[in-house]
């Protein structure tokens, strides 16, 4: 353990240097972007003179090194991550992230529930019926769905459930109000309108989550002690869940941060098709209206959770392989 | 029985007279999968179809038939026309050659140049140049992709135009840096002088690595085919789109190509680390073979089942990354027709319930390409390392 544990120090004193890189090139290209935020701020009003004074003030004349500087001074000592300048104007840009953080969790949280849950019974259900046709059709049926994009099968499912059948609501967040501070939250997680994004977020995940599962099953169906189980005259239930399961289902915790990662990128197209005011929808408003100090606060709190969750995957799948020699990962 | 006994004979006169290569050997047992070599099959018609767009598509992505907006499926367009009168069939069939072009462009500097060349060099060099590469790689690996690609977009987007539109006008080189400051900005000279300057290092690395082997060789000249690959596309693309969107195509796959190489450079690194101690390697720098040598003829000949494997996993979800931009409104834009662009139109709520066939053929065909790449990715990686299974 000696060595693990030196190992997960030397990752974690690699995480600010990643981020210092991050914010960095973040930064850099948000000055480079089509007029600065006076003028974005002002569209219509265009005064040379009034744009110079608030210009100076706000030390945008500066050369952008001194204004990176600048920005990483607050940022380190205030937590000052900028403010809204078009979507919210003058609200803190944490103010307007972390609410929404707290929608885009829910449909992501109900669809890893989802996407694990069933990926494990495919992925037990395809390992039993190796050999038969049953096997490659669950495993095949699930990489069709993990090969389409969502905003290629979200349209569909919205075609089938809201203007067909119209058993679902149609667009939007629903839900009872809550108060967090700067602003209200549904939670959506107790209406009807839970049920398609997540839908849509955990048919991509469930046949990664298979296909693991399967090859970890096959491996531990042939382990001795499972041969034992079935000798001693254990039913075919009692021998799955117990003692095939609770080994094969393991390194499950590698995908998590996999996950993660697919998503967030899922919850941009899922939330601007079906309007929920949530993470993606906002980087994709703060994109189109050139809302740069807050696509750059996003783009630092997501890299933030993506180095963290990057770093308890590794950990993880050290600690449950040790097969896997840290010393050789870090090179 | 005759036959047989024939086909055997047949078979060992074969193996006797030339040893089948490497490659016959992984065609035949693809060609011995049938779901991929219907995926290969669709694949191929979609570039066909995209790549001859102008004689195959019935008219101009630009057309309007302003007496039939929003049609449904009818003689004259089979697959119904849009909000504007423009033809669903074609628009559809010009997309795949945008498809086509950023996909190609992603995977030859991207997956191809990038990968290859900064897997190669980390792995073969070690030490110093080694840990520069992979940590540049570890900072980009750890970037969010999405939202990455969707700042790069909006911000350079503007930039990217103007010094197009100056190569356009502008094709003397005499006047580059001075043109470019005048009409891009000082900002993207910068840019421009940083590419050069990259270069320029990868060009210093280079000749470090030959000066180790205590003489001269034609390392240095990676860089450079790199170099005249990239310009050659960026005139080629300029060539073919002079006006619609060759600024889109080139801020597109640059910024894919960014976030594409890690994942590869890291394959291949770890196989040329693995090859570096090998015999032949050993057997061929005693007798003296230059580093250029070792890595174009011992070590490449070597690594391209990963390089295939790694290039056929990467199509679909560039091309889906493509499609993704231009959904999100930082890709491509109207009016160079993109998949990204007719699923946007035809996704909104009222637009899914009054014209429901907007969205079926874009959204059948996008699914359907991803689908049999990612089957062919499948099966070439079954093919080339069977030990996986």
């Amino acid at each position: 353990m000696q060595g693990l544990s030196g190992y997960a120090v030397r990752r974690l004193l690699w995480v600010p240097v990643i981020l210092f890189a991050v914010s960095f090139i973040a930064f850099t290209i948000t000055r480079f972007g089509p007029g600065d935020p006076v003028t974005v701020l002002s569209p219509n009003y265009r005064n040379e003179e009034v744009f110079e004074r608030v210009r100076h003030e706000r030390g945008l004349d500066k050369p952008f090194y001194d204004q990176y500087r600048i920005y990483m001074q607050r940022l380190l000592t205030k937590g000052d991550l900028g403010e809204s300048v078009t979507i919210y104007r003058g609200v803190p840009a944490w103010d307007i992230i972390w609410p929404r953080m707290l929608v885009s969790a829910q449909p992501g949280i109900v669809a890893l529930v989802i996407g694990f849950s069933v990926g494990i019974v495919v992925g037990i259900f395809a390992a039993l019926k190796q050999g038969t046709w049953m096997d490659p059709f669950a495993i095949g049926s699930f990489l069709f769905f993990q090969s389409i994009p969502v905003l290629v099968s979200l349209p569909f499912l919205v075609l089938l459930f809201v203007v067909k059948l119209g058993w679902l609501p149609a667009l939007g967040w629903g839900g009872p109000r809550v108060d967090v501070g700067p602003q209200d939250i549904q939670l959506g997680i107790f209406s009807a309108h839970i049920i398609l994004p997540a839908l849509a977020l955990s048919l991509p995940s469930v046949a990664g989550v298979a296909r693991l599962v399967r090859a970890t099953t096959l491996s531990v169906l042939g382990e001795d002690y499972v041969r034992t189980a079935r000798a001693k005259g254990l039913p075919e239930f009692t021998v799955v869940t117990r003692h095939v399961a609770r080994n094969a289902l393991l390194p499950l915790v590698t995908v998590l941060g996999l996950s993660l990662s697919t998503l967030l990128e899922g919850s941009f197209f899922v939330e601007t098709i079906l309007g929920i005011p949530g993470i993606g929808q906002l980087g994709f408003q703060a994109a189109t209206s050139r809302d740069y100090d807050v696509i750059l606060a996003l783009v630092l709190v997501l890299a933030t959770a993506f180095v963290i969750a990057n770093i308890i995957t590794d950990l993880a799948y050290t600690l449950i392989d040790p097969r896997v020699r840290f010393e050789e990962r870090r090179n | 029985m005759q036959e047989a006994a024939q086909e055997i004979t047949v078979d060992l006169a074969h193996r006797e007279g030339v040893p089948a290569s490497p490659w016959r050997v992984a065609w035949r047992r693809l060609r011995g999968k049938k779901l991929a070599m219907i995926a290969l099959a669709a694949i191929a018609l979609f570039y066909v179809v995209g790549l001859a767009a102008p004689a195959i598509a019935p008219y101009d992505y630009r057309d309007q038939d302003l007496d039939n907006t929003s049609q449904g499926s009818a003689w004259a367009h089979p697959f119904g026309t849009d909000r504007l009168g423009r033809d669903q069939l074609s628009r559809v069939v010009w997309s795949a050659r945008t498809t086509i072009i950023v996909t190609a462009a992603t995977v030859l500097t991207g997956s191809i140049a990038l990968s290859v060349g900064l897997g190669m060099i980390s792995g073969y060099a070690g030490g110093k140049v080694d840990t520069a590469i992979m940590r540049t790689g570890e900072v980009f690996a750890s970037l969010p992709g999405l939202p990455m690609l969707i700042l790069i977009n909006a911000t350079m987007r503007a930039k990217v135009v103007r010094g197009v539109d100056w190569l356009e006008s502008h094709s003397s080189s005499a006047a580059l840096r001075a043109g470019l400051e005048r009409h891009a900005g000082p900002e993207f000279a910068f840019l421009v002088v940083l590419g050069l300057l990259a270069l320029a290092g990868a060009a210093g690395v280079a000749a470090w690595l030959s000066a180790g082997e205590g003489r001269r060789n034609g390392l240095w000249l990676a860089p450079a085919i790199v170099a005249a690959l990239v310009s050659g596309l960026l005139w080629a693309v300029q060539g073919i789109y002079a006006t619609t969107g060759a600024a889109d195509y080139f801020l597109i796959f640059g910024a894919l190509s960014l976030f594409f190489w890690v994942g590869g450079a890291r394959v291949i690194r770890s196989q040329v680390l693995a090859l570096r101690e090998t015999e032949y390697v050993l057997a061929a720098r005693s007798m003296g073979a230059s580093t250029w040598r070792i890595l174009m003829s011992h070590l490449l000949p070597n690594i391209s089942p990963l390089i295939i494997v790694g290039v056929s996993a990467s199509l679909g979800a560039i091309a889906g990354s493509e499609i993704a931009l231009t959904f999100l409104g930082v890709g491509v834009h109207d009016p160079t027709p993109s998949f990204g662009a007719l699923i946007f139109d035809a996704a909104g709520q009222s637009t899914l319930r009054n014209y429901p066939h907007l969205i079926i053929f874009p959204a059948v065909v996008v699914g359907a390409l991803i689908f049999a790449f990612n089957l062919l990715g499948d099966a070439l990686n079954d093919v080339f390392t069977p030990r996986a299974r």
